[in-house]
């Protein structure tokens, strides 16, 4: 059967405007993972300690590196470098944890400023152990690319990020709704004095929270790794997201963390496919102040009371 | 266990709050301190508790300063405290707020026995226990707070305005539900401005006005005083 | 282990250390003299050796170490009579325009360059106003920064972006079934924007139509949607013009499947890209910089004395730092020493005179003064440039293309799309 021209071209046109479409929300998925474990650790951070963490990026940074070294430069498997990573960052969370934001419990102005000298001392280190010159890069573990109905395509490399930090993400929920650990942590972001009442220590709940938030950004960084050029600035880009993410979501609100994630990743995607990257952070950053002013508690925030 | 407070010092940016306050509380009595708003009612009961540091005199539980410790160590000691505002854990469910009562505490079997304890005293929270603890209503909030401090089993409960914003009839309510747990045995130290509900539960009881023990006695001649009428119960 | 057997072994570290202490301290004092009897002649770098552009800056560096080094074993070069031995002194301004004129007054005040290698942009616009007034040489691998105000700015190795002609030419003579074109660039004035506009008229003049032109900050992490839109036009030819994300992007063609043909302005570190994709996805990208092992390079009418030697010389001590420019500063440094011998002087205004009054010889052979028509000032040298192919996983000459003549004909094209993008004519 011959169709006409004009139904021929428009039919063409319209698979490949859909097969766009449904790329991109591919595409935006994958995004959403690395925002949501990047901000989940930072909401953490803020709600229980009262310090907006500013070297939360570096966090994610050094994850990176830490894959970029072991796994790029010595070969170390990288299912292992992702654990090492985890657990590097999660010591440096610690150590913030006890001798900066402890000492500076209630400054949180002290505290912030103290997580940008942790920002600056991170940046110097990657280059030392880096080096400079161009970004670093990491042959990607998992070759190949899988393809669905013979036009999506997922790079196997980003499948496995995503399922990590689908995983990771919901061991996360667990642990916060299901363990008595989680309950205090949450108790203790709430109303710190009112858990303090109940036994819970406070101290050891914080450094906690920088644990887990630390092994989330440590984790998004290794996962990070093989997909994006490592340099001792890529914090930068992450703070900015997880910012965004953290406002619209609700500060102080995981759920909307990882909402917000999802949402603005698939936005920034769909506005970088169809307009372009800068339009897209524009009309993210302006999303947030109008969430600022609209809806100053965040999609999934509650009003303060008291 | 005997709580003994001596000359209790608090000093707020160099403004004292408390000055040379001092209490003897015998075990399984029920103390009531009374007083206006800014007398330094919960302050006393905050240093107790471990919240604030005192800048001068001493607390001893039987025969040990308790001071000095945290107030997470504090309640491990079997002093528990329901804080003014009831500041309950909001986001988190009402048997998640029971739980935390009792995170000092490991033996699952017991703290479960404990959970139908509370939930046999407040049949409302457990048609409830599911639901976040922000949808509750204020009565409902209070009974949350006091039933989560008793899930760390106190031998001494100290209360801070457990009436303040509810109906008179919910406030006979928390009053009955007091008088049976210092009948089981708990100590009660409770703080109120609605004096008249205090020395109707209290066997004794202590007037503050500005820092300082203005006056103490048992609680039916406090009641009887034309000072304390006159000042605290209107009449 | 006992401390016996050891102390003999001990004994001649320690004799080892104090000679080397006193041949560290002697040449420190008297460097010249215990190295050689020669004047020395400063050259300056003021260029990026950290942060993001530290790859455009610092394996220059290494490469005018080792051309340095070559001359003055061979005994130095003779400039009017003298002979003197090369002296590199370098300043790493971060690509930072504070620092940049810092640097620029450090190397010509103390350091005493006789003329100062920069990489380009902001940073030379920086120190132009002071090196004009104090007529200091020196020499940008950005022609668009060239203005009418300054004789003091060349551009006599790398013309960015005009070679990027040759490449598209190339690309249309030998794949003529090619129809359309998509560019991706980062949107910055200084090198995105100068690149995405010559690629745009090489397109039109070669008869290709361009579906599509992507510009994107520098704050992508994820070039995925980026990659998925610029695919979606359907385009023969991806295109990027220059980029600091040659490598991501790649990656991203290579999992969405890209089949069509690859041209680049800059390919560098494409081992990194292969072991990202595949080698069999890498070859066939044309781009515009070769290696020094190249063969075509070994051939007459180059201006570079033993590429494949400096190939291996830089490839010893820096095995993972070629770049473009680890050729381009060298190349630049010797055309310099050329005019300063034939000017018989080193003083920036004599070589000056001499770099314009002579057709100059350019690395790759040819070269013509050019810039008038789009700066205001006949001040970047333009000559032959290779058309350069990944073969087999090795980038590999093809053939020379010849920038002044596609110019020559074709200025107004390029004009055109300058304007179109809103950057500086004339």
């Amino acid at each position: 059967m011959i169709l006409p021209s004009f139904f021929a071209d428009s039919f063409y046109e319209t698979i490949l405007a859909l097969e766009l479409f449904l790329q991109s929300i591919v595409n935006g998925t994958i995004q959403s993972g690395f925002f949501a474990l990047a901000a989940v650790g930072l909401v953490l951070i803020f709600g229980v300690m009262g310090v907006v963490n500013f070297a939360h990026g570096e966090l994610v940074m050094v994850g990176a590196y830490t894959v970029w070294f072991l796994h790029a430069q010595h070969s170390t498997p990288f299912l292992i470098t992702i654990v090492i990573a985890i657990l590097v960052v999660t010591v440096i969370g610690i150590l913030m944890e006890k001798f900066l934001f402890r000492p500076m419990r209630d400054d949180p102005l002290g505290g912030l400023i103290c997580s940008i000298g942790v920002l600056f001392i991170l940046q110097v280190l990657a280059t030392l152990v880096g080096g400079d010159g161009p970004s670093k890069q990491v042959p990607p573990p998992f070759e190949g690319t899988m393809v669905l109905f013979e036009f999506l395509r997922i790079p196997y490399q980003r499948l496995f990020s995503i399922a990590v930090s689908v995983a990771a993400l919901g061991l996360l929920w667990h642990f916060l709704t299901h363990t008595k650990l989680g309950w205090a942590l949450r108790a203790v972001s709430q109303d710190r004095e009112a858990a303090s009442l109940q036994g819970i220590n406070s101290n050891r709940i914080s450094m906690i929270a920088i644990a887990v938030g630390a092994a989330m950004a440590g984790l998004a960084g290794a996962l990070m790794a093989p997909l994006t050029n490592i340099n001792p600035h890529m914090g930068h880009n992450v703070i900015i997201t997880a910012f965004i993410v953290t406002i619209v979501g609700g500060v102080g609100s995981l759920s909307g963390a990882v909402i917000a994630s999802v949402l603005y990743a698939l936005f920034h995607t769909f506005v970088t496919t169809y307009f372009n990257g800068t339009v897209a952070t524009i009309s993210g950053l302006l999303i947030m102040v109008l969430v600022l002013i609209v809806r100053p508690t965040g999609i999934m925030g509650h009003r303060v009371s008291e | 266990m005997k709580l003994s407070v001596q000359d209790l010092e608090v000093n707020y940016n160099n403004v004292a709050a408390l000055k040379q306050i001092s209490l003897e509380v015998s075990d399984g009595a029920f103390v009531t301190l009374i007083g206006s708003n800014g007398a330094g009612k919960s302050t006393t009961l905050r240093t107790i508790s471990g919240l604030v540091k005192p800048s001068g005199g001493r607390i001893c539980l039987d025969d040990q300063r308790i001071d000095m410790l945290s107030a997470d160590k504090i309640l491990r000691l079997g002093i528990a405290h329901v804080p003014e505002g009831r500041r309950i854990f909001k986001d988190l469910s009402v048997a998640e707020n029971l739980y935390l009562g009792a995170y000092i505490h490991q033996d699952k079997a017991q703290i479960d026995l404990d959970l139908d304890k509370v939930y046999s005293r407040f049949p409302r929270l457990e048609e409830r226990k599911g639901q976040h603890a922000r949808t509750l209503s204020g009565g409902e909030q209070q009974m949350l707070s006091i039933g989560r401090s008793l899930m760390s089993r106190p031998r001494i409960l100290l209360l801070d305005e457990p009436s303040l914003g509810l109906a008179p009839i919910i406030v006979q309510e928390i009053g009955h539900i007091l008088r049976e747990i210092n009948q089981q045995g708990v100590t009660v130290i409770l703080v109120e401005q609605n004096a008249d509900l205090a020395l109707q539960l209290a066997d004794y009881g202590y007037v503050l006005e500005t820092g300082r023990i203005a006056m103490q006695d048992k609680a039916e001649l406090l009641a009887d005083n034309e000072h304390v009428k006159k000042a605290y119960l209107g009449i | 282990m006992s401390t016996h057997t050891q102390r003999p072994a001990r004994r001649k570290f320690l004799k080892k250390a104090a000679a080397g202490t006193v041949a560290a301290t002697t040449a420190s004092v008297f460097p010249n003299i215990v190295l050689s009897a020669n004047k020395t002649l400063t050259v300056g770098m003021n260029i990026p050796m950290t942060g993001d552009y530290a790859p455009w800056g610092l394996p220059g560096l290494y490469g005018c170490e080792i051309i340095a080094n070559n001359i003055n074993k061979e005994g130095g070069v003779n400039i009017g009579g003298e002979t003197y031995d090369i002296k590199v002194a370098s300043y790493d301004h971060g690509y930072d325009t504070e620092k940049a004129l810092q640097g620029f007054k450090k190397l010509v005040l103390e350091d005493d360059a006789s003329m100062v290698m920069m990489l380009g942009g902001s940073t030379v616009a920086a120190v132009l106003p002071w090196a004009t007034r104090k007529k200091v040489l020196t020499t940008t691998l950005l022609p668009s920064d060239i203005t009418p105000d300054s004789d003091y700015l060349v551009a006599t190795c790398e013309s960015h972006p005009l070679y990027n002609v040759t490449g598209v030419e190339w690309l249309a003579k030998n794949f003529p079934d090619v129809k359309s074109a998509a560019i991706v660039t980062n949107n910055d004035a200084e090198y995105g924007l100068q690149s995405a506009a010559t690629y745009q008229a090489a397109f039109e003049v070669a008869g290709i139509e361009v579906v599509d032109t992507h510009l994107h900050g520098f704050d992508v992490t994820d070039f995925a949607p980026i990659v998925s839109s610029v695919l979606a036009k359907n385009p023969d030819v991806f295109c990027m013009a220059t980029s600091f994300y040659v490598t991501p992007i790649m990656e991203q063609l290579y999992h969405q499947g890209y089949k069509g043909k690859i041209i680049s302005c800059t390919l560098d570190y494409y081992d990194e890209i292969i072991a990202k994709t595949s080698k069999e996805f890498v070859n066939g990208t044309i781009f515009q910089f070769p290696d020094f092992d190249d063969p075509k390079l070994q051939e007459s009418g180059v201006n570079f004395p033993d590429p494949a030697g400096f190939d291996a010389a830089f490839r010893k001590d820096h095995p993972n730092d070629w770049s473009a420019v680890a050729w381009e500063y060298p190349a630049i440094l010797l055309n310099w020493l050329d005019a300063a011998k034939a000017a018989g002087s080193a003083d920036s205004e004599s070589v000056a005179t001499t770099l314009k009054a002579n057709k100059q010889e350019f690395i790759f052979g040819g070269g013509d003064w050019w810039g008038s028509q789009l700066w205001g000032l006949d001040n970047a040298l333009v000559g032959r440039w290779p058309i350069v192919v990944i073969e087999d996983g090795k980038a590999r000459i093809q053939e020379y293309g010849d920038v002044a003549g596609w110019l020559s004909s074709n200025k107004d094209v390029l004009v055109k799309h300058m304007k179109e993008l809103g950057l500086r004519t004339v």
